[in-house]
């Protein structure tokens, strides 16, 4: 039995091996070989990526043009559906659709940059904390302690309701979330990082500080940071969700996902397709960018290699 | 030291009274940091194209004088003296330019190497550093120490964790001797290596001191190594060096109750040996708080009165052998 099956078991192998298709080359060559879920979610996060750009191409609306006639029109697979308007209208009835691809762009935006402001601004004062030691690092730490007793929502409440609402500052406050876990990450990885042997061999050849930071111990330890980000990033998207669903965000007539998820609260029984389309581009977004986080975190790694 | 002698060899480094402490952890919130006398008073000269093998327990300070020697660390009072200059009074510049002329060789070489950069890119980064020629001469100085060293060229494109020891630590030294540096100290570098290997490594060592005129610090626990590779020896005790002499004249003659004991030890290959050997008692003292006296009187067998309460001299008590025990003269 097992000796008839181990026969096809082979010539599949073989047949595989040699009639590797383009994109299989393709997969290959980036180590995609039987990852498939990494390989769907890069497609995913590729594609979010392509409509936030480009969207605006493609948009059969604009995102704000209403039409009272068709308000709360179902998407065109539920029954009263048309083709005018694929995901369905909102109360206002605008489409869904459109305000989908313009909301995304907005919530990319907001997503990515505020990631990379909280990355940059924790893993440096985390390195600095970790380089000066003493009274930097106290005071550091004990400002990365506040933070984190704080509820973020209700400090960026308190910064938009103060400051007032445009998108830098939303951005600036997104961003800031998240800061003090690079800082706390970077600073032990520096910590450690610094009391490596390799570090001190490169010290007593005579490299400077600056040098040993970016060719050595920031190297070392960015895969984790990398991978840090893209567990965040979902976090960013989500609080910019929140703090749009709780009208504190992105304003009308500016649309973002979160805020196109708050509207469609109050629609939810009569019209669940406003707050689903949204919440499921949300949910498949911040999933895809888990997975390959964690993908990112074994390439990065030569050790795992 | 040692002006009797009838060939004066030119002094390469002078360590004059090194004392090192660092500050502990806090006991208390108010309380004070108490401080680990890590290095208490060392002074040694090292001789140009020497082997002085340093030998003492873990936690003796042996360490941390071979950084202090390299001035890799501050030393809390004391001066080293490289070639006629202080160099714990060096500007930042002359220091960076002193790191190619003094180097260290690690005990662990996987740590000493990073693990995400190619072999070939670390043993060509102090060239780097230095700004040594143009990439042509770099490349041909990178081709010519993996020669040197033994080293397979293949390995050149690989990180560090695809090697195995013995290739991981020639790396190591081909990377802290590729800029021609006068003093190496070399920490326990083939402590952490195969018995065969370390045999390779030494001899390696060996080669590389006849051929570039090296001068070695060689800092290990292992007696048995030291014998092969030094000229001379000295003995650590919890920050103070209590015994230094020519390497056959300390293991047949030591004066050294602790050398006596550190010899004891090392294994023999016969197991009826055992019995004779004196054997230490008890646990090296605790640093926070070192003894009174001489430090190693709570496990010496011939301690008395005055060894608990007199530190005891660093002597000579014949040529080119000095001593710090009040009864050397008695034990020698």
């Amino acid at each position: 039995m097992s000796h008839q099956q181990a026969q096809p078991a082979t010539q599949t192998v073989t047949t595989n091996r040699i009639k590797r298709s383009r994109l299989g080359a393709l997969l290959h060559r980036w180590g995609l070989t039987g990852e498939w879920l990494v390989t769907a979610a890069l497609i995913y996060v590729s594609f979010i990526l392509f409509v936030a750009v480009f969207g605006f191409l493609f948009q059969p609306y604009p995102h704000t043009q209403t039409d009272l006639f068709n308000q709360l029109q179902p998407p065109v697979f539920m029954d009263g559906g048309s083709w005018a308007h694929l995901l369905g209208t909102d109360d206002l009835g605008r489409d869904v659709l459109s305000r989908l691809i313009r909301g995304l762009r907005l919530s990319v935006l907001i997503g990515v940059i505020g990631t990379v402001i909280g990355a940059i601004l924790g893993s440096f004062l985390g390195i600095v904390a970790a380089h000066f030691r003493g009274w930097v690092e106290e005071v550091l730490m004990m400002l990365v302690d506040i933070q984190v007793s704080l509820p973020f929502i209700i400090f960026a409440l308190a910064i938009l309701a103060f400051v007032g609402n445009s998108l830098t500052i939303l951005i600036i406050v997104v961003g800031i979330d998240g800061w003090e876990r690079y800082a706390r990450l970077s600073r032990s990885m520096v910590l450690s990082a610094n009391r490596q042997d390799y570090v001190l061999a490169v010290r007593s050849l005579g490299l400077n500080n600056f040098k040993i930071y970016q060719r050595h111990v920031l190297p070392n330890i960015m895969g984790t940071l990398v991978v840090q980000a893209t567990i965040n990033l979902p976090g960013v998207i989500l609080l910019e969700s929140t703090l749009s669903f709780l009208g504190l965000g992105v304003q009308p007539p500016m649309t973002s996902l979160g805020q196109i998820l708050g509207v469609g609260r109050d629609y939810l029984i009569l019209a669940p397709w406003i707050a689903v389309a949204p919440g499921l581009v949300i949910f498949f977004l911040t999933l895809s960018i888990a997975v390959i986080g964690d993908w990112l975190r074994d390439k990065l790694d030569p050790t795992l290699k | 030291m040692n002006k009797s002698s009838a060939v004066a060899p030119e002094i390469l480094m002078e360590a004059k009274d090194l004392v090192c402490h660092f500050s502990g952890p806090k006991t208390s919130f108010f309380g004070k940091r108490k401080i680990i006398h890590a290095v208490n008073g060392v002074s040694l000269d090292l001789y140009k194209g020497e082997t002085l093998g340093l030998v003492g327990e873990s936690g003796c300070g042996k360490s941390t004088l071979g950084q202090l020697i390299l001035n890799l660390i501050q030393p809390t009072s004391g001066s080293t003296v490289f070639l006629g200059q202080d160099v714990t009074k060096v500007d930042k510049l002359e220091w960076r330019r002193l790191r190619s002329e003094m180097q260290l060789v690690f005990q662990n070489p996987l740590g000493a190497l990073n693990p995400r950069l190619l072999i070939y890119k670390q043993i060509r980064e102090p060239l780097e550093i230095h700004n040594v020629g143009d990439p042509d001469d770099r490349h041909a100085k990178v081709m010519d120490m993996i020669e040197a060293v033994s080293l397979p060229e293949h390995l050149l494109e690989r990180y560090p964790h695809q090697l195995s020891g013995g290739q991981q630590q020639r790396v190591v030294i081909a990377r802290a001797l590729i800029n021609n540096p006068k003093l190496v100290v070399c920490d326990e570098s083939v402590s952490a290596l195969d018995v065969s290997v370390q045999a390779q490594v030494v001899n390696l060592l060996a080669d590389m001191q006849k051929k570039l005129g090296l001068t070695y610090l060689f800092i290990t626990h292992d007696l048995s190594i030291v014998r092969h590779i030094s000229s001379r020896i000295a003995v650590m005790y919890l920050g103070r060096i209590v015994e230094l002499a020519d390497s056959v004249e300390l293991l047949q003659n030591p004066a050294h109750p602790y050398t006596k004991a550190l010899i004891a030890a090392v294994p023999v290959p016969d197991p009826r040996a055992r019995s004779s050997r004196a054997t230490i008692r008890g646990e090296p003292p605790n640093p926070f708080d070192p003894p009174s006296g001489c430090a190693f009187h709570a496990r010496c067998p011939h301690a008395d009165a005055k060894c608990r309460t007199d530190l005891p001299d660093f002597r000579q008590i014949s040529d080119r052998h000095m001593v710090a025990c009040h009864h050397a003269e008695k034990l020698f």
